[in-house]
């Protein structure tokens, strides 16, 4: 099963592409994507619906997984284009084959992959080794990578 | 027979919209489904491939894509024509819309975005287009750009008889140096067009030096054409860097893929347009947006320039920008601030 795990932000995009099984979860590649500069927001959000567009059609992922905002960062300008830029995503990976979609944070990532629902444990009881160059990777990266790991079966 | 006449009456041809040698296309209501479409007749004896008359519009299904144009029928449409029905863009071509000249610079950006995300859909069913010029780009109803014009996107081109390309001018403008025989066409050749494409749009077709059929090849194998350096002096280095590298006449130092291209163009940030008119001894700019109004004059007196730039944030008089105002200076030097002015707005870094 092929999972994309998204990390949006207002101004890029991280997504991994994840296979395997929750327990030998294989990182394929990691990416991110940067909005074009100057663009308007609605032209931003189309060529935003185009390029996850094309990831799904070429990908063909069985499901998606975004990480979630934080409940704490639920507010503001800011939160309001990423919650649109995830909207545009999910709206693209449905229209493009995908058949569900997750939204997690921290808590309930931790909660499936160590069993403890708090945050602190993805820093203190996981265990990321599974993935050569997880350490190598950008902040978001690891929670585009965590939360496609989340929803491996 | 009786098929035939069927066929006939099923597109109403209300108007001829252009011909070319592959034959004309017109805009046509399809009377079955009683929707507006361009239908293009090509005769038999002018399809490329003899063997499968139907294979540009089996590309062009096979390319479907948000940035290609739409293929909705083909058929025989008489004994001696087939028809490729297509959706109808009003918009027409981007040929049409710049005229010779050239397009505003952020607009060429997006279209060409566009264009090479297109691009990038066909390299991935392994589908060169091969013919990619602002003719061949039609312009959709939210203005985006679509291809067209798959008439040489054809799998098996090295077998067939393309003899009567190489007389075409146009097209061998436009040929990567790279290609002697079409059988060395590649996917890199198609990034090296979308560049002399990008060249011709930020640039308008007068910017194209004036060369000899005979001399053509030559001068496009020694980048002489386009000329690399002469570029509008509102086009920033980095658009410049950009082109330069898509057109690249080493194929390993051009983009790898349309994809690559069209990333790079996206980070580069262009917010401003300038619009460019001729004074009787010099040249005048303007622009206005985010920015307000700006305008740029240079102009000649006794062989010394002088550059009067002046701004507008809101309401009110247009204010001299002392910085860029200069008087008597050398041609050298006014060539010099006015691109840096110029550039500096169209980059927002004024």
């Amino acid at each position: 099963m092929l999972v994309i795990g998204f990390r949006v932000s207002t101004d890029s995009v991280a997504y991994c592409l994840l296979t395997g099984s929750k327990q030998k979860p294989t990182l394929i590649s990691s990416y991110i994507i940067k909005l074009p500069k100057e663009y308007k927001r609605i032209e931003s959000l189309k060529w935003l619906y185009n390029e996850i567009s094309a990831i799904c059609k070429k990908c063909e992922p069985a499901l998606i997984a975004i990480k979630d905002t934080e409940v704490m960062a639920r507010k503001g300008n800011s939160y309001v284009e990423r919650l649109e830029n995830e909207t545009v995503v999910i709206l693209a990976a449905i229209t493009n084959g995908v058949k569900n979609f997750y939204k997690k944070v921290k808590a309930t990532i931790a909660k499936d992959l160590t069993g403890k629902g708090k945050a602190k444990y993805l820093e203190t009881s996981l265990d990321t080794s599974i993935f050569p160059n997880f350490t190598k990777l950008s902040s978001n990266e690891k929670e585009a990578v965590l939360v496609a790991w989340s929803v491996l079966k | 027979m009786e098929r035939i006449k069927i066929m006939s009456v099923r597109f109403d041809l209300k108007k001829r919209l252009g011909n070319g040698y592959f034959g004309e296309v017109w805009y046509a209501n399809e009377v079955g489904l009683n929707q507006i479409c361009a239908v293009k007749l090509v005769p038999h004896n002018k399809i490329i491939n003899q063997a499968n008359y139907f294979q540009e519009a089996q590309c062009l299904k096979q390319a479907e894509h948000s940035n290609v144009v739409r293929i909705l029928d083909t058929g025989n449409f008489d004994k001696t024509k087939i028809y490729l029905s297509m959706e109808y863009l009003k918009n027409k071509s981007l040929e049409n819309e710049a005229s010779g000249g050239f397009i505003a610079i952020t607009r060429a950006k997006k279209l060409m975005i566009d264009v090479l995300r297109g691009l990038e859909h066909a390299h991935q069913q392994n589908i060169l287009h091969r013919d990619i010029k602002p003719a061949n780009i039609l312009i959709g109803d939210s203005k985006e750009g679509k291809l067209s014009d798959f008439g040489l996107a054809l799998p098996d081109i090295s077998k067939l008889d393309l003899a009567f390309i190489k007389t075409n001018y146009q097209y061998m403008t436009h040929l990567a140096p790279e290609v002697s025989k079409f059988a060395d066409y590649s996917k890199s050749s198609d990034i090296y067009v979308c560049g002399v494409t990008f060249y011709r749009l930020i640039n308008g077709d007068s910017f194209l030096p004036s060369i000899d059929p005979i001399d053509i090849r030559q001068a496009i194998k020694d980048a002489k054409y386009p000329d690399r350096t002469r570029y509008r002096d509102f086009v920033p280095n980095s658009l410049r860097r950009f082109t330069n590298k898509a057109m690249n006449p080493d194929v390993s130092k051009r983009f790898k893929s349309a994809e690559e291209m069209r990333h790079s163009l996206e980070q580069i940030g262009l917010v401003s347009n300038w619009n460019e008119s001729f004074l009787p001894n010099g040249m005048y700019w303007s622009t206005s947006g985010t920015l307000g109004v700006i305008t740029v004059k240079k102009t000649e007196n006794c062989g010394l320039w002088t550059i009067l730039a002046k701004k507008r944030k809101h309401r009110g008089p247009l204010k001299r920008i002392t910085k860029y105002c200069k008087n008597k200076i050398n041609r050298k030097e006014a060539d010099s601030l006015t691109k840096e002015i110029l550039q500096k707005v169209v980059q927002n870094r004024l």
